[in-house]
């Protein structure tokens, strides 16, 4: 694990903008992560941070501006960048008519492993995301979500990246699942992997995270460790980072007097 | 306050949404539904032309009306319960898992799926004959209404026995294995239908012999279908083996109503859901001989792609079936002529029209993965590659047996049933010329003009999975013309040495087959590799436009 400033940056992006039909999605945005941070990137639905996501992993070219991921241009070295990262979508990105393993044995031979190298990794993964014991003849499409997350981020961890791209790893999925996933990424940050992640589950991230970016109509508000982005906000010491994410996110409670059956 | 609605009202808010359900899945796109109605209206046009055919034909010979009453009370109830059985095997759309926690129960469902399934442009087709002899045989009003009522429980039979018989096999099967029935039952019916046709065509549709086919007698075993005993009702006999009849029949009914509601229910508790799809033979091998360890992946994914997914597997079928047989039949002579030897390209075209759809669409199964595949570091040549040869692996070999099949069919119409096989070889290579330039073509489609994936350009959302259908390979014929065109060529040129054609006779010595074999594979080698490596570089261009179309499809 690198230690604060003195770890080199693995991502770093200027002026990193996105529209889609004239709309922005993302404003001009400079964002700066070192290895071995669990960087926590957070904003309401559609603040834009699955469209930096996509642009980090060289998804979706941006509309200006530039990022550089592990050193590479995030728009001409794509191939060399996927080669490096593990990603993890909001959707787990699975052909849902395979089998766990030949997920993961496909996934191995596109990243060329050796099939053994391949197999010996996936029961490794396995047996670490207690998927083990998974039936080998079900089809994906009939595990639940939880399960099909844990392959998903089985795969996104199979070529052994150095930094891990994970759009809402947390969604829709059970507490004993998110405990598994939360031991996996933690491990992988102990052995100097950087997770770069987006999640709604504000406690996870207060608990996980050594870093928090927040954007909001796809500009950045906050950056920093906690008791920065508290600072930041004007909030205090005191506040929690769901008071800060509130505050920045512009929610308000308003009174339901139309439900009053309930 | 809150007041429940009674048993009647549920099944009618049931029925009411099953018919609007129906309704708007029909009328998404205006020109999907003016299709839907042109097609309806020439149903309906065609059951009011058969039933006043058959009113007509009846009133001038009175002694036809109960072979043709027999023959169509028995039709109706085996085409009801064969064809509704089809239709809902393949279809999703009553999913019980979506009124599961709703207060109904499974006999109000039932009988709304009983009541909605009759309000369909098939129940007058059905309906046309019977009613043309009611018409035909006349009596008072209340005779009339009595034959009608006889009409609508023969239809209400068939329908019932069918949904008896669904619930039953969902609570037995799992849903794949429900489409592998339905596809094999559905060909069965279409090949049955258009073969029983062909024999009619031949050996009865000549002038003077239509008189003898109407005074065709019902199959016997007509007699012993439940509907046996509305044809009894109908003709007012109600003793002694009628009766055992009409006994039979209520019996039926009251029995598939109480059968197939238990079954629904046991579904509607949870106690016979079955799981979506039925276990697989896991293999993790990702390796195939000769291939590179990513094209064999690629090889591998897609055929397993193409073969676990119930409605792909379905078209491999249903295509060259519903395609092929018709032109066959109508573009050949069944008397083994071997001086017509058009089919050694038409039967090859007509293979490739009917996989058009799997090859213009390479990356059309791959859904939600696909952003797993662009995630990758694979070489794209290599990723199309192992597409283009998946597709090759799994047209060429079927198309060949099917090939064979066909000539032997061909054979048998005619009399001899080798005397068609002497083409099978040359059969076959053109079945191997037209299927290679078609994927080197697909290559490119599929990737420039990506279908069923939506392309930012045509602005076109279309769900992976869906329309690979015979629309799509009509409209992508006219694309497709230029290179069935090059095919016939190449085909042409592989085999001047070996046949004659007709009007020039033969172009070249039997001895240059040795030379022009090999040259044609070259070429069709060559234009294959051209596709692939223009295919991969379109897709690397493309790429962002494909993810970004997954996510706005939802897939």
């Amino acid at each position: 694990m690198h230690d604060g400033l003195a770890a080199p940056l693995v991502v770093k992006t200027q002026g990193l903008s996105r529209e889609f039909g004239g709309k922005p999605a993302v404003l001009p945005l400079d964002l700066e992560v070192r290895a071995g941070e669990f960087f926590g990137f957070l904003g309401p639905n559609g603040a834009g941070k699955s469209t930096t996501l996509r642009m980090l992993c060289g998804l979706l070219k941006p509309t200006s501006g530039s990022a550089q991921v592990l050193g590479l241009d995030c728009t001409r070295e794509t191939m060399e960048l996927r080669r490096r990262i593990g990603v993890l979508p909001e959707e787990p990105a699975l052909y849902e008519r395979l089998t766990p393993r030949e997920m993961l044995a496909l996934v191995a031979r596109l990243h060329g492993l050796v099939p053994d190298e391949g197999r010996r990794r996936t029961e490794a993964l396995f047996e670490l995301m207690e998927l083990a014991q998974a039936d080998r003849s079900r089809l994906l499409m009939d595990f639940s979500m939880g399960m099909r997350k844990k392959v998903a981020l089985a795969a996104a961890l199979l070529h052994g990246p150095k930094l891990l791209f994970l759009d809402e790893p947390f969604n829709g999925i059970d507490a004993v699942t998110v405990r598994a996933i939360r031991g996996v990424l933690t491990d992988a940050v102990n052995r100097g992997v950087t997770v770069f992640f987006s999640s709604h589950v504000l406690e996870l991230v207060e608990k996980l995270c050594t870093r928090i970016a927040i954007i909001t109509e796809g500009r950045l508000r906050v950056c920093g460790t906690l008791t920065e982005v508290r600072m930041q906000s004007g909030l205090g010491e005191q506040a929690s980072l769901e008071d800060v994410f509130v505050h920045l996110a512009g929610g308000t409670r308003t009174a339901h007097n139309g439900v009053d059956f309930l | 306050m809150i007041h429940a609605p009674s048993a009647l009202q549920r099944c009618q808010i049931l029925l009411g949404l099953r018919l609007r359900l129906l309704f708007r899945s029909r009328s998404a796109k205006p020109v999907a539904f003016a299709f839907t109605l042109a097609v309806n209206f020439v149903l309906l046009l065609v059951a009011a032309l058969f039933a006043v055919g058959t009113a007509f034909g009846v009133s001038r010979n009175p002694e036809l009306g109960d072979s043709l009453l027999a023959s169509a009370f028995g039709s109706i109830f085996i085409a009801q319960c064969v064809l509704t059985l089809v239709g809902m095997a393949v279809s999703e759309f009553f999913d019980v898992g979506r009124i599961m926690h709703l207060p109904v129960a499974a006999k109000e469902v039932f009988a709304a799926m009983l009541l909605a399934g009759m309000i369909s442009v098939m129940t007058p087709l059905y309906a046309a004959s019977p009613l043309g002899v009611m018409v035909a045989q006349g009596g008072g009003a209340f005779v009339m209404l009595g034959r009608l009522l006889c009409v609508f429980a023969a239809l209400a039979l068939g329908h019932l026995v069918s949904l008896a018989i669904f619930f039953l096999m969902s609570t037995a099967m799992t849903r794949r294995r429900m489409r592998d029935f339905a596809v094999v039952l559905g060909s069965f019916v279409g090949i049955s239908a258009y073969v029983g046709f062909r024999l009619l065509d031949v050996n009865y549709i000549e002038p003077g012999r239509m008189q003898e086919l109407a005074q065709m007698k019902a199959p016997a075993f007509f007699t012993w279908l439940p509907t046996a005993g509305l044809l009894d009702i109908w003709r007012g006999e109600f003793g002694g083996l009628a009766s055992l009849r009409i006994g039979f029949t209520l019996l039926t009914g009251v029995l598939a109503f109480r059968f197939g509601a238990a079954r629904l229910q046991r579904m509607l508790d949870g106690e016979a859901e079955p799981p979506s799809t039925a276990p697989v033979m896991n293999s993790e091998s990702v390796e195939v001989p000769f291939l590179s360890p990513i094209v064999g992946a690629g090889f591998l994914l897609h055929l397993r792609l193409l073969w676990r997914d119930p409605q792909l597997r379905m078209q491999w079928l249903q295509q060259v079936v519903f395609i092929c047989l018709p032109w066959v039949f109508m573009g050949v002579r069944t008397d083994g002529d071997e001086q017509n030897p058009w089919f050694v390209w038409w039967l090859p075209a007509m293979f490739v029209l009917a996989r058009a759809g799997f090859h213009h669409g390479l990356f059309g199964a791959d859904g939600k993965g696909l952003t797993l595949l662009m995630l990758s570091p694979a070489p794209r040549t290599q990723l199309v590659a192992g597409r283009m040869l998946a597709v090759l692996g799994m047209c060429i070999p079927i198309d060949l047996v099917l090939a064979a099949l066909l000539l032997l069919l061909l054979g048998t119409l005619g009399g001899d049933p080798l005397c068609m096989l002497y083409a099978w070889p040359a059969v076959a290579l053109g079945v191997v010329i037209f299927h290679t330039l078609a994927v080197a073509v697909g290559a490119v489609f599929s990737t420039r003009w990506p279908y069923p994936i939506a392309s930012a350009d045509r602005k076109r959302a279309v769900k992976a999975g869906q329309g690979q259908g015979c629309v799509t390979t009509f409209v992508k014929l006219f694309c497709f013309l230029p290179e069935l065109a090059v095919s016939g060529l190449l085909t042409a040129l592989a085999l001047a040495p070996l046949m004659d054609f007709p009007w020039v006779g033969r172009l070249l010595p039997s001895w240059s087959f040795a030379l022009t074999l090999p040259a044609v594979l070259a070429v069709c080698a060559l234009l294959a590799v051209a596709g692939c490596i223009i295919g991969a570089r379109t897709l690397e261009q493309r790429e962002e436009q494909f993810l970004q179309a997954l996510r706005e499809t939802g897939d």
